[in-house]
């Protein structure tokens, strides 16, 4: 677990973090979302000690991180940033072994360990563990990016901006193998963005800044839902209610009642879809339901407007 | 038939840098290849290739109307870069030949037991000529042919020169004359300027990291450095005299280290300020363009200062490092030849001579030496700078 | 920056004054060098005043980075044209081979093939001078970013306009930075030119080597430093009112400078 406990930042006598306390609970994903200069990456910065609070404590575990000698602390926290990162005269399996040699591993342990990396992140170890960065795509220098944060395997992981820098369609993939790599390694992340619809995709719990002050705490149903102040309401959008039905499944919203579903005009949507595509899809074809379907192109039953409709009202009191 | 040629007239364009050469190789062949002097300081008299001999004119003719059917012709690119090279190769190396055995010949018929051939206008065409043809040839193949192309070429002279093939040539002649003292001032010239060099290397790579990491430090080291760059380098060499005499003279240990106000002392201490700008310059410049994102990796991932510097910071600056160093070496071996004129030792004392004596031949065996030393050294960082660069090591 | 600069001002005017003294009146001259060199009998170089050497210098730099200027950026500009292109990558090759020749090779093969004296050196100080300024050209002007040539162009400018509106303007500041290093090489080289009779600063620095004479060598050779200094400042306060700067460090521009 990692806490805020008022945190005051100054850069000059700009207050960048103004008393800012929230709690980073382990094994989840919690996002600093914000607009720029709201102390988000400041925050993040602090937990490292790339930075260090003019007032208020850091915990990790319960300890200051003040107590930790710096350079420890830093090789038992994954790091992740915008640009990658990588060091451009060390190859991929250098790059990623990085950490591990810091910390005394030898090589042959780094190699193999690079490898399952490389293995886990998807891209294949003969053709990348020689390449040099500059010889790899942006979303393919990320995804080294992020293998090199977790080759000590840290229990703590920061992002400052991951994908920032790729474009949206390689972004969207690298959301997803980011979500499915932590359903996998369950790794305590602090994920900073300034991409609303990055942070509902990934958070498990949000974390809304503005101007060095934490606005709202919550979870991304509910920050959507009910948005605590006029800023979080501007902030979450108009659309607030669509995006929040990208956090729902249509399985837990279908019916599995099979013989409802009009099969003439062919439209279905993937079991595994959000409600937000479902929805998507219904507003395309000229009837309030949709069949849906497995991998297998099965027809596992039907959503429908209203079901939706109900699902998107649910967190909203009113 | 008029839409036929239309077409041809379009995709037809002049190679100009060919054409260049052809006529410069045109030039070559017209304007007198070498003069024959009866003595060390006569002006001579000039003699080309045409009035010397026909099977040889013949020869150049071909190495220069190829080129010229190159342009004229839609050749296939392979073909067309091996006929560049060939010439090329060919009016660079075969003047060479000519004046070694045309003017001995030619000395032979007319007598002259204390005679020399001295490459002339003519001889100088056909070389620039075949240089355009050989770069050309280099811009179109990659990689290293192109250098390995003019090793070879550069082989094939020496391997004349060694044959003895080359003896009548004027600045061979000086060479033979002092072929002992050649080989010790080479040595002389190399050590003045490793010796530079190296030191400033110590001190300048330091000094950059200084200037990098304390900001208050670079703007007072900087206008230091680059007003010692900017001042004439005979001028450094005679303001080193002065003070350095005056030590000498109150120190005895220090001229029992051979320090005095003249000679190599003065002359390494000069070269060693001239060569600081480039490296100290470099090594700054090197560390703060550096990604600031590749630093925040690094320190986020816990590396101490130290490490910081040593496996992240230097290793990225290298190669412009070493090209800084790389323009001090290329430079220094220039300047060393100044400071003969202070009592250094090194190749300059052969120009300098050969300035003194009035003598054209004496001064050209001088410089070929220092602009060889110069070209090598050149290439030589050229490779390794190469091999540093992230990446390379891969393509290869 | 202000204050600065005019906190600069009166220690200019005092370097000044005491150089030009140092230059004009041989009764200072012969004070200083006395200080320096009590030992010395004959501190002055009698037979050519060293007013007439400064000037000869002069004229040697002057004449050689005029031409040499005018050279190199019509060459500079000439490859970069679409008729000139294709001589673009043969003269940057040469270029870059001629510039690992040093100016003193250059400056000593002017005899043999011109001959002694005042003439063979411009020569050779404009044949080395041109590589700088035409490199810097080339660089400025291919450094021009290719969208602000097409918006250029898109807007109806002749080739012409575009060459004196868009490109130059955009290079200017590189370009002078070329011809910059050229001056002060051949302020160095001139001073070397000496030893093939063209006069200058060098002659005295030369006399006193031949002559052993201390004060001589230090005569021409804190002149001569002082002329490159004052001609590099001189630069300098050319750029900061005409270019903005944005750094104090001079970086990139004379990377390839050699110094003679």
């Amino acid at each position: 677990m990692i806490e805020f406990d008022r945190v005051v930042k100054y850069y000059g006598t700009h207050r960048a973090l103004d008393g800012v306390s929230f709690t980073v609970p382990d094994g989840c994903v919690t996002v600093l979302i914000g607009p720029s200069g709201c102390g988000k990456s400041t925050s993040l910065k602090l937990v490292n000690r790339l930075l260090e609070p003019d007032d208020g404590y850091v915990r990790v575990n319960g300890r200051p991180v003040k107590s930790f000698a710096v350079e420890e602390l830093r090789r038992g926290i994954g790091y992740v940033i915008q640009s990658a990162g990588l060091l451009p005269h060390m190859t991929v399996q250098d790059n990623i072994g990085l950490v591990p040699r810091l910390l005394g591993r030898d090589k042959a342990w780094r190699r193999a360990r690079a490898r399952d990396l490389l293995d886990l992140i998807g891209l294949d170890p003969h053709a990348y563990a020689r390449k040099y960065p500059s010889q790899l795509s942006g979303g393919e220098a990320q995804r080294v990016g992020v293998a090199r944060a977790l080759a000590a395997d840290p229990p703590i992981l920061l992002m400052d901006e991951p994908f920032g820098a790729v474009d949206p369609l390689n972004r969207e993939t690298l959301q997803n193998e980011f979500i499915s790599l932590q359903r996998k390694l369950k790794k305590t992340v602090i994920f900073v963005t300034h991409d609303l619809d990055e942070a509902v995709r990934v958070a498990d719990r949000i974390v809304l800044l503005q101007d060095g002050l934490v606005i709202q705490e919550a979870a991304p149903e509910e920050l959507l839902g009910r948005p605590s102040n006029a800023f979080a309401r501007d902030f979450v959008g108009t659309d607030r209610a669509l995006k929040r039905l990208g956090r729902f499944s249509v399985s837990d919203y279908m019916s599995h009642d099979t013989r409802r579903v009009g099969t003439k005009d062919h439209a279905s949507v993937p079991v595994d879809a959000t409600l937000r595509e479902a929805l998507s899809r219904i507003l395309a074809i000229p009837s309030d339901e949709i069949s849906v379907i497995d991998a297998q192109n099965r027809t596992l039953g039907s959503i429908s407007l209203e079901a939706i409709r109900r699902a998107g009202c649910g967190g909203e009191s009113s | 038939m008029d839409t036929d040629s239309g077409a041809t007239v379009e995709s037809w364009r002049l190679d100009k840098p060919v054409a260049l050469a052809v006529i410069f190789g045109a030039a070559g062949i017209l304007l007198p290849l070498f003069t024959i002097r009866e003595h060390r300081l006569d002006g001579g008299t000039g003699l080309s290739v045409l009035s010397a001999s026909v099977p040889y004119s013949v020869l150049l003719a071909v190495c220069i109307l190829v080129p010229a059917v190159i342009i004229l012709v839609r050749t296939n690119a392979k073909i067309r870069a091996g006929l560049l090279a060939g010439t090329g190769s060919v009016l660079i190396v075969l003047p060479w030949l000519l004046a070694g055995i045309l003017g001995s010949r030619e000395l032979l018929e007319l007598e002259l037991d204390l005679g020399r051939v001295a490459p002339a206008g003519g001889f100088w065409f056909l070389t620039l000529s075949g240089m355009i043809l050989v770069s050309e040839f280099s811009r179109r193949v990659q990689g290293w042919t192109g250098t390995l192309l003019v090793a070879a070429i550069l082989l094939c002279v020496f391997a004349m020169f060694r044959l003895g093939l080359l003896e009548d040539i004027a600045f061979i002649r000086e060479y033979r004359v002092r072929e002992q003292r050649f080989l010790s001032e080479v040595i002389a010239h190399l050590r003045i300027a490793a010796m530079a060099v190296g030191s400033a290397v110590l001190v300048g790579v330091p000094a950059g990291i200084v200037s990098y990491r304390y900001r208050v430090v670079r703007k007072p080291v900087f206008s230091v450095v680059s007003g010692l760059q900017t001042i004439p380098s005979l001028a450094l060499f005679g303001l080193m005299i002065a003070p350095l005499a005056f030590l000498s003279q109150r120190y005895p240990f220090l001229r029992q280290l051979g320090i005095r106000g003249v000679g190599n002392a003065p002359a390494i201490i000069a070269l060693f300020l001239y060569s600081l700008l480039p490296i100290l310059r470099n090594t700054y410049t090197s560390l703060s363009v550096i990604d600031p994102a590749v630093i925040e990796a690094g320190k986020g991932m816990g590396m101490t200062q130290k490490q910081l510097l040593f496996m992240l910071e230097i290793p990225v600056a290298l190669p412009i490092i070493l090209s800084g160093i790389r323009v001090a070496s290329v430079q220094t071996i220039g300047n060393t030849t100044v400071a003969a004129l202070i009592g250094a030792g090194g190749l300059g004392n052969f120009v300098f001579q050969g300035l003194g004596q009035a003598s054209p031949d004496l001064i050209v065996m001088g410089v070929i030496p220092i602009v060889v030393l110069a070209i090598v050294i050149d290439r030589v960082f050229a490779f390794f700078i190469g091999r540093v660069i992230p990446g390379a090591r891969n393509v290869e | 920056m202000k204050a600065r600069s005019s906190h600069i001002v009166p220690i200019v005017i005092g370097l000044c004054l005491v150089f030009g003294s140092f230059i004009f009146s041989v009764g200072f001259r012969e004070m200083v060098l006395r200080a320096l060199f009590p030992a010395t009998r004959e501190l002055i170089y009698l037979r050519t005043g060293l007013p007439h050497m400064l000037g000869e210098h002069l004229s040697l730099v002057l004449l050689s980075s005029v031409l040499a200027s005018i050279a190199g950026f019509s060459l500079g500009v000439f490859v970069t044209r679409p008729y000139g292109r294709e001589f673009l990558p043969l003269v940057r090759g040469l270029s870059s081979f001629a510039q690992t020749f040093p100016p003193v090779a250059i400056l000593a093969l002017a005899f043999p093939v011109l001959g002694f004296g005042f003439r063979p050196t411009v020569a050779a100080l404009f044949a080395f001078g041109i590589l700088p300024v035409l490199n810097n050209t080339i660089e400025g002007i291919e450094s021009v970013d290719a969208s602000l040539i097409e918006a250029a162009q898109g807007q109806g400018m002749t080739p012409g306009q575009v060459l004196l509106q868009t490109e130059l303007p955009l290079a200017a500041q590189v370009i002078v930075a070329g011809i910059r290093t050229s001056v002060i090489i051949n302020i160095g080289t001139a001073t070397i030119g000496a030893t093939i009779g063209a006069g200058g600063l060098g002659t005295v620095i030369i006399a006193g080597l031949v002559r052993n004479n201390t004060a001589f060598v230090f005569t021409g050779a804190i002149t001569a430093a002082g002329i490159a200094l004052a001609t590099d400042w001189l630069f300098s306060r050319l750029e900061l009112v005409f270019f903005n700067p944005q750094d104090g460090v001079r970086s990139g521009h004379d990377s390839t400078r050699h110094s003679s």
